[in-house]
């Protein structure tokens, strides 16, 4: 499980990165809130609901093309479909929180638009909820399990120049958990994939 | 045939996408477990008449059912399934009708088929929805939008589907702990025809 001070101390370090940043001009650090519409995909028989995703990134321009990246995204009501067979009715929640370092790229095509993609490492850190009913002829009820695991991240979009620091983004982004409930009898691959929109603050 | 009915998590959850054995909610055995029922199942039910995809042209057709006799006293239930279609789009609804076994029965296909060439089977309330958020609508752009369904009203039929699911039925018994509800053995047969105005 990932322990939270982990995510915090990997963005703090980042932060205090601009000291080395002010070495070269060229090296700028910047952050970018995002908010997206994704559909899911489970590798079993079921289906994922739509939902929605918040997303921080701190990026640090290593040059005017390249740099790395890291950042959390949360995504709200990945759920299943609910479903039902003799037994009952039940749907599976995912509260995942997932971390993300990464390398990042950009290609600048005037003055104001831009390029942006991004890929690398994804970290999970999940409870899943199984919510059950059984048709009123026994009471309904939950049970949690956690686990953590890896997976990837890709984003690629486009970057608008508002002003000498402030950005609008929007990119078109892949989140794939790999080995969920990699100890049962059926791991689980869940992937989301949506377009998300933003803006991204330059720090220096 | 004895029906008891048992608690067993796994066995009941084995088709399932997940590893019911990681994740599954503990309950109590529901108050049905440890009932009996005993059953006898009646004969093969076998419908001899309509033919498969006979086609009727006019809502004044007469769809006759045969099926073959075993016993007078036995219930039998015909379930119909209508699914109309207009283009891409189709509406499908249910009926049910009752009767003894004795070996026909006539439904008129104006009974199953609610319309010679259009369908309006809307839920009031969802017309009710409808038409105020479509006023409402339109009083606030000042009449420049109007989104008023069509595609409800104006559903024309192209042609239907109507399964017909013949059930004979024998009553079973139920232990005697069970104070209400019943145990119903049954076979069955099915036909789909067409109606093609």
């Amino acid at each position: 499980m990932i322990n939270p001070r982990l995510s915090i101390t990997l963005l703090t370090a980042l932060i205090s990165l601009p000291t080395q940043a002010q070495q070269s001009e060229s090296q700028q650090l910047s952050g970018t809130l995002l908010f997206g519409s994704y559909s899911g995909h489970l590798s079993a028989d079921a289906d994922i609901d739509n939902m929605t995703h918040l997303t921080l990134m701190l990026n640090y321009d290593l040059g005017r093309y390249w740099g790395i990246q890291a950042g959390i995204n949360r995504p709200y009501q990945l759920e299943t479909s609910e479903q039902s067979d003799n037994a009952g009715e039940y749907q599976m929640r995912f509260n995942t929180r997932d971390l993300l370092l990464g390398l990042s790229g950009t290609l600048p095509l005037n003055r104001n638009w831009a390029l942006f993609g991004s890929a690398g490492w994804l970290r999970y850190d999940m409870d899943i909820e199984l919510e059950e009913s059984f048709y009123d002829y026994k009471p309904s009820g939950t049970v949690t399990a956690d686990d953590n695991g890896n997976g990837y991240y890709a984003t690629l979009g486009a970057r608008y120049q508002l002003s000498d620091s402030w950005y609008l983004d929007g990119r078109a982004m892949h989140f794939q958990r790999q080995d969920i409930l990699g100890d049962s009898r059926q791991p689980l691959d869940l992937s989301t994939t949506g377009a998300a929109i933003g803006a991204t603050l330059y720090f220096y | 045939m004895q029906v008891s009915i048992q608690f067993d998590p796994q066995q009941a959850r084995e088709g399932r996408w997940y590893d019911t054995e990681a994740l599954v909610v503990d309950t109590q055995p529901g108050f049905l477990v440890g009932h009996r029922a005993s059953l006898v199942l009646p004969v093969e039910t076998r419908l001899t008449e309509p033919d498969a995809e006979t086609r009727y042209r006019t809502r004044a057709d007469d769809v006759v059912i045969s099926w073959q006799v075993e016993d007078d006293s036995h219930d039998m239930r015909i379930t119909t399934l209508q699914r109309c279609y207009d283009g891409g789009q189709s509406k499908t609804w249910t009926d049910t009708y009752r009767s003894k076994d004795t070996g026909s029965m006539t439904l008129n296909l104006a009974d199953l088929i609610p319309s010679e060439r259009s369908i309006n089977r809307v839920d009031p309330v969802d017309l009710w929805f409808e038409a105020t958020f479509a006023t409402f609508m339109n009083i606030l752009t000042l009449g420049l939008l109007d989104i008023r369904s069509e595609t409800i009203r104006n559903f024309r039929i192209d042609y239907c589907t109507v399964d017909l699911h013949l059930f004979r039925e024998v009553p079973g018994t139920l232990d005697d702990r069970i104070e209400d509800g019943k145990a119903t053995a049954s076979t069955s047969d099915s036909v789909q025809v067409r109606y093609e105005p």
